[in-house]
């Protein structure tokens, strides 16, 4: 049994408490132990970290100095809060200078950042700490063979150097559900959350693209581990058929929804009613 | 010989070549369609046949069949000729019984989508080579002594490298420079890219080296005037001029250049700063001696003769004159190196014109620590103060159709270097751009360089100047549009530094005419091929190394010098040339001595020549001829043949091709007629 | 075209070059001792961030564009540019950086210098103003969604307190304060 401090920041639990009630089902059927981290901050996300560094860094800095006391690796559901913890881990793993000098700042609330507790997303913690044998061992309502199209979310995923996740992580993972991963030509591109606040218009748009190019190549569902990607994906979309009746009719999922179905708990354990583009045609594709 | 003279003995060998030539036509069918064929006695096909199973067969024909002649169909000639030759020579046929049909090159690769015609088409270059197969005559050859010495032009450090290897071989060398001391453009160098390490550090051993070889013998100051072949080696005549310093007795004191009134523009130093008429250009020079330009000297106009006075060896005399030696070598090596492009050609950058424009082989003297500046970068004419902006401008005159279309190979590096060494020296305090289009770095450890530069703070801009003009102050504006971001900029500079054009040395089209030597574009010397016979010409015993072959860098030059040594030691250590006689051959009883031959020849080969019966009669030069054939197509009488290559064995063959062709036609008439 | 001003003399050229002066040499060392600025001085120039952007196609300034300029020295048109702030940081660019330029890092040091000169899109200041305000992002507003999942109705272990009294110390407490 492995213990782990979970840190979920303010989008999933205030937004999707499906992905994080999902969350925690999944977690426990493998024995993991997400432990609640008190006292810590919101990230700020990469908005905080494009107008004060020096503010996101020691929030996030913060942050993981708390972790640091548990002694256990803090974990989040969140790409946003991923990328945030995990940039600043390894700027203050590589800068020494501004590791001091964020210390500094942490003693006046006897704290400081050693890394010794590493940023992990959960589903990296999934893939690496359970395994996918052991995974597919306990599916006892596997997916049969319906197209799933995956949405990665940058932060996930880059800068590669930084984030240790290729996408191998998040696609094997889906397959041992019984799932089809449906490979389509804009895999890699945003969903344009970020520039939201800044132009709405073409956050609408790459959202738009991304969900065309997966209906296109035949997905029946897609797969998120974001909350600011499921924005854009699922809620959009429905934005999209309203305001331009564009309709592409695909359920948005986060994954340990799926996962949580394919381990037999049943949708409203998973929350699936919470989804905004229906998703409970997915049912029929487990096996009963 | 044939054993009776009417009576041919043909074996027709067809190659599939693969796919090459099999994969377009029936190679069975087509050596199954000749074994009735007049003369031919054995008809076979292989895969291979330049194989070593191919080369049996031909090898076991020969014998078995006692065969006269040998066709083969297959690739060019070019390939495996010689090989197929050496066969026939190993069986006791005269290798010059081979008659070969490009049925590749001429007929499959052309003929591939339509297998019909290029059936037709093989069958009648086939049918040809059988009918000159039959004409053809035993050819034997003549050996020629040839010297183990060889003659390297140019002591750069192409040149220098390969007097080095052939010394070391035991081959004596004899090393003529043109300049007063050897080194060429290597000594000029401060520092060498990519390591930076000293030029002089690592050249200087070698001029040592050359200098105490007992097998190399220099002649600086010297210039090759006359080349001419004979048989096996060449008479080559060199022209010695007086330096009116005894080598000798000069013992390096430098009185007679610390008195001399008289100062020339520095040649050595590019035209920056002066020198005195008497003066050594570098202090490792070799010879190490001093030297007396004549040129700027006043002795001859107004009698001085101060430096004589003061020499304390009275080493210096006023009474030399030129000196011409003729020697005698069985290889030549040249290797004349490359000059910048004339500034004055590249008016548009203020070429000639602007003061502070320099070229990048003088700002490279400006960086040396025995230059004009000791190594300091200072505006010229005064030489006073440092730039606070320098331009390098990459490719001037290069890859442009209206100077030198070409690339000059180390322009980029060389402006890395100098923008590396400055940094090195001044730090911020010099404000350095380089104005480039496309920057290669392609050798070893040259990329991780580039980098390096750019990191030292250098600015690069990507595109070409316009609009300069010098401004009141003596400083450069430019205009230039920066593809990187976008923008049109004018830009102002204290020393703008171009990177010029490379030309071949002065005197390469004449030298290289000597020698019998072909160039190619923009009259650099040119290779016998590119890429497989980089250092040899189609002047036999004849080598090139270095940048009088194409702008080269140090490392190029370098493995240029070691590969000419190599191919010249290979070529003298035999000690004889063997000279196959398909030349050109004079009947005398039906020459008319008319001339016409001696005038075509493009290898000076033919001479006329007074016999016995005086007579003046054409000549053959069977080491010069090369076997083109001009002669053989201007003579008026037929009196001069191209052995192997007859009239008579031309017609033959095209004669063999056309009745073939013919034949086939009308079967084709007759039974076509019968069937549809 | 009229003139209306009391203007005389020759009329502008129509593409006034950049001039030398208008160069901030300081700028590039300036950005290279940011957070992932340093390997700024590799860029060639290859344009590799151009083709990886998904949205360059819609910026006047190209991002390849912004990180020559930052070479030369065009600070004040890099900072004032609306682009840096059009960036997904979506880090395909720097991901596919032969020379490992940290190009989307690189913006991002861009867009704090240009939030320490007040030129930031009003939009994001007010991200701040909630950060500091409410000291989250999210607030959840249906409690009943938790707790029909067995959650329990507050985010867990998030204090907000820690986020204002954080960012009320740096820039995003000065931007805040100076926009009101």
């Amino acid at each position: 049994m492995s213990i782990y401090s979970l840190y979920m920041g303010c989008s999933v639990p205030a937004n999707y408490p499906n992905y994080e009630a999902s969350m925690l089902k999944v977690a426990e059927s493998f024995e993991l132990t997400l432990e609640y981290l008190n006292d810590v901050a919101c990230c700020g996300s990469p908005n905080l970290r494009a107008m004060d560094y020096w503010g996101w860094a020691l929030v996030n800095a913060r942050t993981l100095a708390l972790a640091d006391i548990t002694e256990h690796d803090i974990v989040t559901p969140c790409n946003g809060c991923f990328g945030s913890l995990k940039d600043v881990y390894h700027l203050l793993k590589h800068d020494t200078e501004y590791r001091t000098s964020i210390n500094v700042e942490l003693e006046a609330e006897d704290l400081e950042f050693t890394g010794t507790s590493r940023p992990r997303h959960f589903i990296e913690v999934l893939y690496t700490d359970v395994g996918l044998d052991s995974i597919r061992k306990k599916i006892s309502k596997p997916l049969d063979g319906v197209g799933i199209a995956i949405h990665y979310g940058c932060h996930l995923l880059r800068p590669g150097d930084v984030t240790e996740i290729t996408p191998e992580v998040l696609s094997e993972l889906v397959r041992v559900t019984g799932a089809h991963v449906v490979e389509y030509p804009l895999w890699k591109q945003c969903c344009g959350a970020t520039v939201l606040p800044v132009d709405e218009a073409l956050a609408i748009r790459l959202a738009r693209d991304k969900l065309k190019s997966m209906k296109e190549a035949g997905a029946a569902f897609v797969t998120v581990v974001c909350p600011a990607c499921c924005n854009q994906l699922d809620l959009q979309q429905l934005g999209l058929r309203e305001l331009y009746g564009e309709k592409f009719d695909l359920p948005i999922l986060f994954y340990p929804q799926i996962l949580g179905l394919a381990l037999g708990f049943d949708e409203d354990e998973v929350g699936l009613g919470m989804n905004r583009v229906p998703a409970k045609p997915i049912l029929q594709h487990f096996s009963k | 010989m044939p054993k009776k003279k009417d009576e041919h003995r043909i074996g027709v060998f067809i190659c599939s070549c693969g796919t090459n030539i099999g994969g377009v036509i029936d190679v069975r069918k087509l050596a199954r369609d000749f074994k009735d064929y007049p003369g031919v006695t054995f008809t076979t096909s292989n895969m291979f046949t330049c194989s070593k199973d191919g080369q049996d067969k031909i090898a076991e024909m020969i014998k078995e069949k006692d065969l006269t002649g040998v066709v083969i169909g297959a690739c060019t000639p070019k390939l495996h000729e010689q090989l197929f030759r050496e066969i026939l020579e190993e069986n006791d046929l005269n290798p010059f019984r081979l008659a070969q049909a490009n049925l590749r090159e001429h007929d499959t690769w052309v003929h591939g989508d339509d297998p019909e015609v290029a059936y037709k088409v093989a069958y009648d270059l086939v049918a040809g080579a059988i009918e000159r197969a039959k004409t053809l005559e035993d050819i034997g050859f003549e050996e020629y002594p040839v010297d183990k010495s060889v003659l390297v032009i140019g002591a750069g450090i192409a040149g220098i490298q390969s007097a080095l290897d052939l010394a070391d071989k035991g081959i004596k060398v004899c090393l003529v420079e043109k300049y007063t001391s050897i080194g060429g453009y290597m000594a000029r160098l401060e520092k060498t890219f990519p390591t930076l390490d000293c030029s002089m550090c690592i050249l200087s051993p070698k001029l040592s080296a050359v200098e105490r070889h007992k097998n190399i013998e220099i002649l600086s100051y010297s210039e090759v005037i006359e080349v001419e072949r004979d048989y096996g080696n060449f008479n080559v005549r060199v022209k010695k001029k007086p330096r009116y310093v005894s080598i000798e007795d000069c013992i390096n004191c430098g009185a007679c250049e610390r008195n001399c009134p008289v100062t020339g523009r520095a040649e050595w130093n590019l035209g920056l700063g002066d020198r005195k008429a008497i003066y050594k250009p570098f202090p490792q020079a070799v010879p190490g001696v001093f030297f007396l330009d004549k040129d700027s000297c006043t002795h001859w106009t107004d009698g001085c003769t101060i430096c004589a006075e003061k020499c304390p060896r009275d080493a210096i005399s006023y009474d030399v004159e030129i000196e011409e030696i003729e020697i005698k070598v069985g290889a030549i090596i040249a290797a004349t190196g490359f000059v910048e492009m004339d500034i004055e050609e590249l008016s548009e950058y203020g070429g000639g014109k602007f003061t502070n424009v320099l070229t990048a082989g003088q700002y490279g003297r400006l960086l040396s620590l025995v230059g004009p500046t000791e190594g300091k970068i200072l505006l010229p004419p005064s030489f006073e103060q440092s730039p606070k902006r320098i331009a390098y401008i990459n490719c001037a005159g290069s890859r442009d159709e209206n100077h030198r279309p070409w690339c000059c190979n180390f322009g980029c590096m060389y402006t890395l270097r100098h923008a590396e060494m400055t940094h090195r020296l001044y730090g911020d305090d010099i404000d350095q751009w380089i104005i480039y289009h496309e920057l290669r770095a392609g050798g070893k450890e040259y990329e991780q360089f580039y980098r390096r530069v750019r990191e030292s703070g250098v600015r690069f801009v990507r595109g070409f100047p316009s609009e300069m003009i010098e401004e009141k102050d003596g400083s450069i504006s430019f205009s230039v549009f920066d593809q990187g971001t976008g923008s049109l900029l004018r830009l102002n500079f204290d020393m703008v530094v171009l990177t010029m054009a490379i030309d071949p040395s002065p005197g390469t089209a004449h030298l290289a005419h000597m020698l019998g030597v072909d160039r190619s574009e923009g009259g650099f010397m040119k290779e016998l091929h590119p890429k497989l016979e980089p250092v040899n010409t189609k002047s036999r015993g004849v080598f090139i190394a270095g940048a009088c072959q194409s702008p080269k860098d140090i490392p190029a030059s370098v493995a240029d010098g070691k590969a000419a040594a190599s191919a010249a030691a290979s070529h003298v250590l035999k000690g004889k040339v063997r000279v196959q006689m398909d030349k050109a051959v004079v009947d005398e009883t039906l020459c008319i001595g008319c001339g016409l031959c001696e005038k075509v020849c493009p290898f000076d080969a033919i001479s006329m020549t007074v016999r016995d019966d005086e007579r003046q009669l054409a000549e053959v030069s069977s080491i010069l001829c090369t076997g083109c054939g001009k002669c053989q197509v201007v003579c008026p009488i037929g009196a001069i043949k191209r052995k192997h290559f007859t009239t008579e064995q031309i017609e033959a063959e095209v004669l063999g091709l056309i009745s073939a062709h013919r034949k086939r036609e009308q079967s084709a008439k007759t039974s076509g007629g019968v069937s549809s | 075209m009229t003139e209306t001003g009391e203007k005389k003399g020759l009329p502008d050229v129509f593409i006034e070059p950049i001039n030398m002066s208008e160069l901030d040499r300081g700028f590039r060392k300036e950005i290279q001792s940011m957070p992932n600025g340093e390997e700024l001085s590799a860029c060639f120039a290859c344009s590799t961030c151009t083709s990886a952007c998904p949205v360059a196609n819609i910026w006047e300034i190209k991002p390849h564009q912004l990180i020559r300029m930052i070479i030369l020295g065009m600070r004040e048109k890099v900072l004032s540019s609306k682009e840096i702030w059009l960036c997904l940081t979506c880090f395909e660019c720097q991901e596919r950086c032969p020379q490992g330029v940290r190009v989307t890092d690189i913006f991002f040091d861009c867009k704090n210098l240009a939030a320490e000169e007040n030129m930031i899109p009003d939009s994001i200041v007010a991200l701040g103003k909630e950060l500091l305000e409410k000291g989250q992002l999210y607030i959840v507003t249906a409690d009943w969604e938790r707790e029909d999942l067995d959650l329990e109705p507050d985010v867990p272990g998030l204090s907000t307190d820690a986020v204002k009294r954080v960012l009320g110390g740096t820039r995003t407490g000065r931007l805040v304060k100076g926009g009101k």
